[in-house]
């Protein structure tokens, strides 16, 4: 379970989050949308514990992050913003060096590898060096860093930013059979699309702030509009910054 | 700060593993970081070689003499006390031959010679050649100095025959005690071998110093590193083992290189003959380890702050700088080796060097508050480096 209290946090004079609170249940994915500069980033760095709050709380598994990081990173899977492989490095050498990272060694750290083998094919890639890999296949790479410990909360910083339908297909899947093996799943994005299609609970953002959270039914009911599109449109006040 | 228990050391020999393996795989890298350490001292010495053997060529010197049969008595003088002079005869205008530079020097005895010499009176020669040249220089010095001598003995032959003392002639004599030369080029040579032992670890950590710190926050793996559960003592460790391990290697390979090199040259004509025995190359590693732990620290920092891995790479080049600024203040500086340099790290090893170098050994009193303080220094530094891996500013750039 992920849990933000009252978030706060600015920039020099620009308030990025403002009194931000969210809850992500184990064996749901929990979306938080929001047009960018809304905050969602600055929201998710602060669950791992990257940027420090100016005020508020966060907690995954119940687990503060700011007083005890190690504990917390023990229990979460991360796919940052930036994918940030080594080229000179196999997916293999990748795997084993993150591996390591979360204390594994010998035999646990090759079931931990093989583990990763099961949720997608990367069995091709596994002996390559990343250098020049295409984004759908560093993306494979990172999305198994993040589950190579079989972490128990997953959060994704725009996952399917630049990826090819194909790849997009692919993480719907992987996340969907997370959920279904009762993970807890966070992610963001600003388009649309994304969110309606795969959320079981959306917050929506806007200047650092929730504006709504709900169901897809909750939020269709709550703006009045037939299609989640429109309600999301309602309940922002603009669609600038929103993908479609 | 955590302590570190067995299972936390596994994390840092992780990364250090990784990060060497990495840094191996970058060729071009590597050979930036060894190149210096494993060619200055062949370079460095061939040079002095060079320089020697310039000097020892001019010792075997040929003279053109014109008239050589006018002056028997002096040219039997002239070989008899110099054996490497050898004289050709020859014909032809010495002005032309000497500006085409085909011959250095000329010994002429005019035809007069013997007729004055046999009445006592200034019996001329000549000496010619270009003085601009150093080696003609050298060649005329010599034989100006043989020529006076035997001036000198005929005078006095000549005075005793006539019952005078010839000491009464000599009114003054100078004695010529030249250190100079040989005393500050022998000076140089150990400097400028001094310079790149010291600057190896420089070199030699650098690529990695950068590609750990300002390189991993370029290509964004800083960010999901620090997102798994370890410390950041863990990961700075990891990354500091193997920016130093860099810096050692390359201190290694530039001491043992130094041997080698200067095992197959003789510098004995420059006035000095530096040899580095194995206990010499070991008392020199040893002292340069805590300046290479030194070294790694502070281009660690350094990148640290730097915004890309362009901008780290000029920032260490003005680190690089200050072993050699070091090397050449207390050179040109003439700056007299004092106590209190060493307490300051990278002067304090230098001075240390320098004492092995002359064959003095190493001052183990010297040795310790030398490393003491530039460990003392190093820890604080890497404690600084732990705090700000985790800030804000290094991990966004915020």
């Amino acid at each position: 379970m992920i849990e933000v209290q009252n978030l706060h946090k600015h920039f020099g004079k620009v308030t990025a989050v403002d009194g931000l609170s969210l809850k992500a249940q184990n064996g749901s994915i929990t979306g938080l949308l929001g047009p960018n500069g809304a905050g969602k980033t600055t929201t998710l760095r602060t669950l791992y514990g990257l940027q420090k709050p100016d005020q508020g709380q966060a907690f995954i598994d119940g687990v503060d992050v700011s007083q005890d990081i190690v504990s917390a990173a023990a229990n979460m899977g991360v796919f940052p913003d930036s994918i940030g492989l080594y080229d000179r490095l196999t997916t293999r050498e990748h795997l084993e060096f993150y591996g390591e990272m979360h204390g594994f060694s010998g035999e646990q750290l090759n079931s931990a590898i093989k583990r990763t083998q099961d949720y997608f094919d990367i069995e091709d890639l596994l002996d390559r060096k990343c250098k020049g890999f295409s984004h759908g296949q560093q993306m494979k790479v990172a999305l198994s860093r993040a589950l190579i410990h079989g972490p128990q909360n997953l959060i994704l910083d725009e996952p399917t930013n630049g990826l090819d339908v194909m790849s997009i297909r692919m993480l719907r899947e992987l996340l969907r059979r997370l959920r279904d093996e009762g993970k807890c799943i966070l992610f963001s994005s600003h388009v649309m699309a994304e969110v309606s299609a795969l959320c079981d609970h959306i917050y929506i953002m806007a200047e650092g702030k929730v504006v709504a959270e709900g169901t897809p039914e909750q939020l269709c009911q709550q703006a009045g509009k037939e299609s989640l599109e429109d309600a999301f449109v309602t309940l922002i006040g603009t669609d600038e910054g929103i993908a479609l | 700060m955590s302590q570190l228990n067995k299972k936390s050391l596994n994390r840092v020999k992780a990364i250090f593993k990784k990060e060497i393996k990495d840094s191996m795989r970058d060729r071009r890298a590597l050979m930036m970081a060894m190149l210096p350490a494993l060619l200055a001292p062949i370079l460095m010495t061939f040079m002095f070689h060079m320089i020697a053997k310039t000097r020892i060529s001019s010792d075997e010197l040929t003279v053109q003499i014109i008239g050589q049969q006018n002056a028997p008595d002096l040219i039997g003088f002239l070989k008899d006390q110099d054996k490497e002079i050898k004289f050709e005869d020859y014909q032809g205008i010495p002005k032309q031959d000497i500006q085409s530079e085909k011959i250095k020097v000329v010994l002429e005895i005019p035809d007069d010679y013997a007729e004055k010499f046999s009445k006592s009176e200034p019996a001329s020669v000549y000496l010619h050649s270009d003085n601009s040249l150093d080696k003609s220089k050298a060649v005329v010095r010599r034989l100006n100095r043989l020529i006076q001598g035997y001036a000198a003995n005929i005078g006095s032959m000549r005075l005793m025959v006539r019952g005078v003392n010839p000491a009464i002639s000599r009114a003054v004599i100078i004695e010529d005690r030249d250190y100079s030369t040989d005393a500050s080029r022998a000076g140089q040579i150990l400097a400028g071998l001094q310079m790149f032992i010291l600057m190896a670890a420089f070199f030699g950590s650098a690529p990695t110093a950068i590609d750990t710190t300002a390189g991993e926050r370029e290509r964004k793996s800083l960010e999901p590193l620090l997102v798994h559960p370890l410390s950041s003592l863990q990961i700075m460790l990891g990354k500091y083992f193997t920016v130093v391990s860099f810096g050692l290697l390359a201190t290694i390979i530039s001491v043992v290189m130094t041997a080698i090199a200067l095992d197959f040259v003789s510098l004995k004509a420059l006035g000095v003959d530096p040899k580095l025995t194995f206990g010499m190359q070991l008392n020199i590693i040893l002292m340069l380890v805590p300046m290479a732990l030194f070294a790694a620290s502070m281009q660690m920092l350094t990148c640290l702050f730097a915004k890309s891995f362009k901008e780290a790479q000029s920032y260490l080049g003005m680190v690089s700088f200050i072993p050699m600024a070091t090397v050449i203040a207390t050179m040109v500086g003439g700056a007299k080796s004092a106590d209190w340099m060493f307490n300051v790290p990278i002067l304090g090893q230098q001075q240390l060097l320098t004492n092995v170098f002359r064959g003095e050994g190493m001052d183990m009193a010297n040795f310790a508050t030398a490393s003491g303080v530039t460990l003392l220094l190093t820890a604080v530094i890497v404690i600084v480096l732990t705090r700000l891996l985790r800030s804000e500013r290094v991990v966004y750039g915020a």
